[in-house]
């Protein structure tokens, strides 16, 4: 029984480093899109755009990372990550 | 204006405290000091952001959130310097 | 009998996340917020390690003084030396000519009444804090960006932190309870500072990611942008340095009013041209306005103003980072609310420790764990003090010393690590820990002796500066015999 609950906790804790890398890199990636987008909205005063899409990307990237790791019901929180990355692509292939 | 600040916000720390006597071991207050201590702990932080806002709105809401938490450090070392005497 | 799974929930999971982002990113955090919290009185500081600087604060420097300022940043010039020159201001009030030198601004310290050098010691001063901070000291691009990961590890740590303890947030704002457990104890202790001081740690780590964004937010995917056209024509030469055949009163005073009022911070001296820019301490807003002047005539050529709305919001979150506008008392509001950010992170390294080793205190990595924290908590104050002390100590004619004076301080540091790690590895942490709060103790509370007994002469001159610091190297040193003596009464091991 002790062998099973170690087995238990290290299944777990495999689990949740796992579900922590990837949240890590699917909010960064998203948070480039988000300042890549900045840059390309604004083409005449690129670099107020790209700050402010730095403003909103360092904003948004901890909070991303806590919903992609926290929210696991139905991975609520990965989806939504997701979502917001299809928009940033959709906009960099609008404004490009 | 640093001082009155923290005085306000270790009024108010203290009233939220003092309402709570179960939580933080102190003794329990009559309903008229409830009403009062309650009033002090909505008001003070209102007056102590008017009175940071003279400063200007950024150096303002500075003072504001700075002096809240030195004041809150002071109120909790009270707390805790009164419970080691009472007991 | 079936045995039930672990319950996963929301504040488990976050419990994990803060726990281990919070260790693993708060051994290098602890000492970024600890610099960074010195750098507040970076100038103060420097001023302290260059006694020999004994001008009254609030002296205007002269004609005379500030045209011999120009000439000799021309000069540095003309060998070579990007300089530029550094006007004076309330926290420091000598004429600099300053360069950068790959990790400070140093140079030359003129007397702001006559224009002549002023033979100080050769040191990086506060500024080596400053540098620390923001780029783990030559570091460069790459520990701008650890840095920059470390302060998002932190937001995110806070975040989880704030979501466990989000029920007892306000009811538990001012809660310590020191005769409970130890472990209690401890975790209120992290929970007070944590709390109390979480809305500047936020601003701090967010306006301080931004500062150099770039670093891990670069603005341009590199799939998307076209291959830049190779260079052909050959490097330009560079310009011909124009002399400065104007004074410089005119100009400042031109510039002044053309900047609002605003005083003058620095002066960059191009090769065609002056600019003047206004003083970062002129407003919560670090600009770079500046007004141009032709040379060698010194005829306006035009003032540049950023009035434009993000520009400003970018200039504010440089402003409250650098807090370079903070009055004496705001800068100590800085000062203790850093300390108390340091404190938050230094806590939850003891609490992870705490509550692990009753299960794994045996385990190598723990112990490694163990020393690490020992190195971070204690190793670097006696760092610091060491650097403070090797100032006063190694001779002011000393060739290379401002290299010296680093060394010491990453010497002492790193051989604290090792003693930290090494009785942590023979399960005897308490006596690495005891030891090491000896060292702070003594170099603390010896420092104000040491300045007094080495530098009488700028102690009368600048009472309340030498006051300053010797007092929180004083405190620093009487809160580590304090702990001293708390962990007595613990068992050695």
């Amino acid at each position: 029984m002790k062998h099973d609950k170690a087995k238990l906790q290290s299944s777990l804790r495999a689990d949740r480093f796992r579900n922590i890398l990837l949240s890590c890199v699917l909010s960064y990636v998203v948070a480039r899109l988000v300042v890549t987008d900045a840059g390309l909205w604004h083409p005449s005063l690129p670099a107020d755009a790209t700050a402010l899409g730095e403003i909103i990307a360092v904003a948004g990237l901890p909070a991303m990372v806590l919903a992609c790791f926290g929210m696991r019901t139905r991975y609520r929180g990965f989806t939504m990550v997701c979502a917001t990355g299809c928009v940033a692509v959709l906009c960099l292939v609008v404004l490009a | 204006m640093i001082p009155l600040l923290v005085m306000l916000w270790v009024g108010c720390l203290a009233c939220h405290a003092a309402l709570q006597p179960a939580r933080y071991r102190l003794p329990d207050l009559s309903a008229r000091y409830r009403i009062v201590m309650g009033l002090v702990r909505g008001v003070a932080p209102a007056l102590a952001l008017g009175v940071a806002l003279a400063a200007g709105v950024v150096v303002g809401v500075v003072l504001w959130c700075t002096t809240f938490s030195v004041a809150g450090l002071i109120v909790a070392a009270c707390i805790v310097a009164w419970s080691m005497r009472r007991h | 009998m079936r045995e039930t799974p672990m319950r996963e929930t929301l504040r488990t999971r976050m419990g994990w996340l803060h726990a281990w982002v919070g260790f693993i990113c708060g051994l290098v955090l602890t000492c970024i917020c600890a610099t960074g919290t010195l750098a507040v009185f970076d100038t103060e500081i420097t001023r302290w390690m260059q006694p020999e600087i004994r001008i009254p604060t609030g002296t205007s420097p002269t004609d005379t003084a500030l045209d011999a300022a120009a000439a000799r940043v021309r000069e540095q010039q003309a060998r070579g030396v990007f300089a530029f020159l550094n006007l004076p201001s309330a926290r420091a009030p000598a004429l600099e000519i300053l360069h950068y030198d790959g990790h400070e601004f140093v140079g030359d310290t003129l007397d702001p009444r006559t224009g002549a050098l002023i033979a100080t010691r050769a040191t990086t001063g506060g500024k080596f804090f400053y540098n620390f901070h923001y780029s783990l000291r030559g570091g460069g691009t790459v520990g701008v960006g650890i840095v920059n990961i470390l302060a998002l590890g932190l937001l995110v740590a806070v975040g989880a932190g704030l979501i466990i303890h989000l029920r007892a947030l306000v009811p538990d704002i001012v809660m310590l309870r020191l005769s409970g457990s130890r472990i209690r104890a401890w975790l209120d202790a992290h929970l007070l500072a944590g709390v109390l001081f979480m809305p500047f740690t936020v601003m701090m780590a967010y306006t301080g990611i931004l500062v150099h964004a770039d670093t891990i937010l670069p603005a341009h995917l590199h799939v998307m942008t076209a291959p830049r056209a190779r260079a052909t024509a050959p490097p330009a030469q560079p310009a011909p340095l124009r002399p400065v055949m104007t004074h410089m009163r005119p100009l400042l005073d031109t510039a002044r009013a053309r900047l609002g009022g605003r005083d003058c911070g620095f002066i960059l001296f191009l090769p065609d041209r002056l600019s003047i820019s206004a003083s970062d301490a002129s407003g919560p807003f670090l600009t770079r306005d500046h007004v141009d002047f032709s040379l060698p005539d010194g005829r306006l050529l035009g003032t540049t103003v950023t009035r434009r709305p993000i520009a400003m919001t970018m200039h504010l979150i440089h402003g409250l980072h650098y807090a370079r506008f903070a009055p004496p008392s705001l800068r100590w509001l800085y000062f203790m609310s850093g300390l108390g950010a340091t404190a938050g992170i230094a806590s939850g390294l003891v609490l992870f420790l705490m509550k692990r080793r009753r299960h794994s205190g045996h385990r190598a990595e723990f112990r490694v764990a163990e020393g690490l924290t020992i190195a971070t908590i204690v190793g670097l104050p006696v760092g610091i003090l060491s650097f403070l002390w090797a100032n006063r100590m190694l001779p002011t004619g000393l060739p290379g010393r401002e290299g010296a004076e680093i060394t010491v301080f990453f010497f002492t540091w790193a051989a604290c690590a090792m003693h930290g790690t090494l009785w942590s590895g023979i399960a005897r942490p308490m006596r690495g820990w005891r030891e090491q709060l000896v060292m702070v103790a003594v170099l603390g509370c010896g420092l104000p002796v040491l300045d007094a007994t080495c530098t009488m002469a700028a102690l009368r001159a600048s009472p309340v500066l030498h006051a300053g610091i010797d007092g929180m190297a004083a405190l620093f040193g009487l809160i580590a015999l304090y702990s001293l003596v708390r962990l007595y009464r613990e068992p050695v091991g």
